[in-house]
């Protein structure tokens, strides 16, 4: 753990959870048709594609951020790293959201809203006080419940799935394929931009292979969620539910004394939701603080002499 | 690491326990709670009639025998019967434990989907329930239960102890009658149980044409449908009142040149009944014919394989069916 590469195994894990983040709650999304499955496959590509383009972008912004700067790249700096604070604020504000009213609906139907606002915004403050190792070290040891949790829905559910429910036979519709995926561009991909930024500050490393194995492993994860719904519930129907997954677990039962087993899978969607909030803002810090001295930086080249 | 494992582990067990604070905040208003094990459904004249079967459980004496009742509530709409139904008990009711919904034979098309759309929107409800058709709902909830606390877990028992001896699956649970609901051509299958003398048992199956009932099929015509569109796996049926056993069953559609072609590859010893098992399907796809109903899901295969095509003959769907041809191979 603390040899050659500190925390790699715990980077790969982390990113796992945060490729979940909100969308183990909401994926497949409205207007899922049988192209879904293959909408996910292109969004894995995409996710690959953006994380290793993202990797040299952050590691050199961020190197020249501690550097001496020219007023024009200062200004530049300072505004890419603001506009990567606002979209990590987006993206804490979206899981957060998704977590929330998940929990008010289903967790917590008879309490009100606030309640479940304020449990996990306590639990994310706590989070964000806390030292980014302890965090690593947290959800390295969280992510085996989470694999636990995932493999035994997805085995409990394997005898109700059925294959029909994927079978592509129009191979060329390419509108299909780009609407499918689309929604998986939106979440999980797009906030995937901003873990080569969250490696380098706390990693001190872009932690190339970690990144990658942990988009692997996490859209392993993903995959078996969401063909847990698919298969069960056909896309169609799972793409028309609020909370899919959940609903594809409500219907496990196992022998007659286990007949609502859900609560496990709330551990599942706690964890990720906190993984992807954590995540973005520490990195939304991380970010501000960057674009504020940037933008000191900037002002003071900017003065005129004398 | 020892602390952040039990952390996690706190974590894991916190959303258990406020979920059952959720449940215990449901249930301490009173000291009973009437667990409703089972939904029925009838309909008289405009009005829909609905049975609720209630286990009551006396949450400060856990070990106490547990009594069962059956809720009733009638009027105009669903939800006017279900007001009924909630007043009836004074107790908050729990739904997340419900195993099957009964649906009458006197239910009508309209109100089918009425209630399909309750027991879709109702979040309480899984969508695992299981859906049945019986002569009368209010009868059938009304029978003695055999092996649990109350008729509707015996139902579900039933229906797998029927799964698991003949290998026949019954597509009745609420996911997959809502899921047939979405396809291009709605057409969905539910076991029929009948009571009588205080008892129940398996009755064939009802087939639903868009939430109409339009074909009555007994166990042999069961055995056939099922083995024509790929629910018979394995097992044993009764077949003309002989018991054969099916070791392996596999069957396909396909559509070339105007015709369509069902394979059935069903590993069975007796030879002669392969022959049986054909002309059995052929007559099969003749009643439904008659019936004016798409038994093997003619359709809903035609739609995914050629979207447009379907959309052609998607005008006068019925005059096409009419028309089909169907090639039966028993191998």
């Amino acid at each position: 753990m603390t040899g050659n590469r500190p925390f790699c195994v715990h980077a790969v894990l982390q990113t796992a959870l945060f490729v979940l983040g909100s969308a183990v709650i909401s994926r497949p999304a409205r207007g899922a048709d049988e192209f879904t499955f293959s909408g996910l496959l292109i969004s894995f590509a995409a996710a690959v594609l953006l994380y290793a383009l993202m990797l040299p972008l952050s590691k050199a912004a961020v190197l020249r951020s501690e550097g001496e700067n020219t007023a024009v790249s200062g200004a530049a700096l300072c505004l890419l790293f603001f506009g990567a604070a606002l979209f990590s604020l987006w993206c804490a504000a979206d899981a957060f959201i998704a977590f929330t009213r998940f929990a008010s609906e289903i967790m917590l139907p008879d309490s009100p809203a606030v309640f479940s606002v304020l449990l996990f915004l306590s639990a994310v403050i706590f989070f964000t006080l806390k030292r980014q190792e302890h965090i690593l070290k947290f959800f390295f040891t969280a992510f085996w419940g989470v694999l636990f949790v995932a493999l035994l829905f997805f085995i409990t559910m394997l005898s109700s799935f059925d294959p029909e429910n994927i079978f592509i036979y129009d191979f060329f519709n390419v509108k299909g394929f780009a609407a499918a995926s689309k929604p998986y561009l939106i979440n999980p991909v797009l906030p995937l931009a901003l873990l080569p930024v969250y490696n380098s500050a706390v990693l001190k490393k872009t932690r190339f292979k970690a990144g990658f194995a942990g988009i692997i492993l996490g859209y392993f994860l993903l995959f078996l969620t969401v063909s847990g719904s698919v298969l069960l519930f056909g896309a169609p129907l799972a793409g028309e539910l609020d909370y899919p997954y959940s609903f594809a677990v409500s219907t496990v039962s196992v022998g007659r004394l286990f007949s609502r087993l859900d609560g496990l899978s709330y551990y599942l969607y706690f964890i990720c939701a906190l993984c992807r909030v954590s995540v973005c803002l520490f990195t939304l810090k991380f970010c501000l603080k960057k674009a504020n001295a940037a933008a000191k930086g900037f002002t003071r080249k900017s003065k005129p002499r004398g | 690491m020892k602390k952040a494992l039990v952390f996690a582990l706190c974590l894991l067990f916190c959303p258990l326990l406020l979920c059952g604070c959720n449940m215990q905040e449901r249930f301490t208003a009173g000291t009973n709670k009437y667990l409703i094990a089972a939904l029925g459904f009838d309909e008289v004249g405009d009005e829909v009639r609905l049975y609720m079967e209630a286990v009551i459980v006396n949450s400060d004496d856990s070990a106490a025998e547990k009594k069962t009742e059956l809720l009733y509530g009638g009027g105009k709409t669903l939800k006017s019967a279900l007001g009924e139904c909630m007043r009836a008990a004074a107790e908050p009711l729990e739904l997340s434990h419900t195993a099957a919904a009964v649906i009458g034979e006197s239910i009508s098309a309209k109100r089918y989907e009425e209630i399909c759309d309750y027991l879709y929107n109702e979040r309480q409800i899984t969508l695992s329930i299981l859906l049945l058709s019986s002569p009368s709902a209010r009868e059938l909830l009304s029978c003695e239960t055999v092996s649990s606390a109350a008729v509707g877990y015996d139902l579900t028992g039933l229906i797998e102890q029927y799964d698991g001896y003949t290998g026949t699956k019954s597509k009745c649970r609420l996911y997959e009658i809502e899921n047939s609901r979405r396809k291009a051509v709605n057409v969905a299958a539910m076991p029929s149980v009948k009571a009588q003398n205080g008892k129940f048992s398996l009755d064939g199956a009802y087939v639903f044409k868009d939430g109409e009932r339009v074909l009555k099929l007994d166990p042999s015509q069961v055995f056939l449908y099922a083995l024509a569109v790929d629910l018979q796996t394995r097992g044993r049926a009764n077949f003309d009142g002989k018991e054969i056993e099916i070791k392996r069953a596999k069957s396909d559609i396909s559509y070339k040149n105007g015709k369509f072609y069902l394979t059935v590859k069903a590993d069975t010893e007796n030879a002669a009944i392969k022959k049986e098992v054909q002309k059995g399907i052929e007559a099969l796809f003749l009643l439904s014919k008659s019936a004016d109903v798409d038994l093997f899901g003619i359709g809903n295969r035609l739609y995914k394989r050629d979207k447009t095509f379907f959309e052609k003959i998607s005008r006068d769907y019925s005059q096409f069916y009419q028309n089909a041809c169907l090639e039966v191979r028993v191998q």
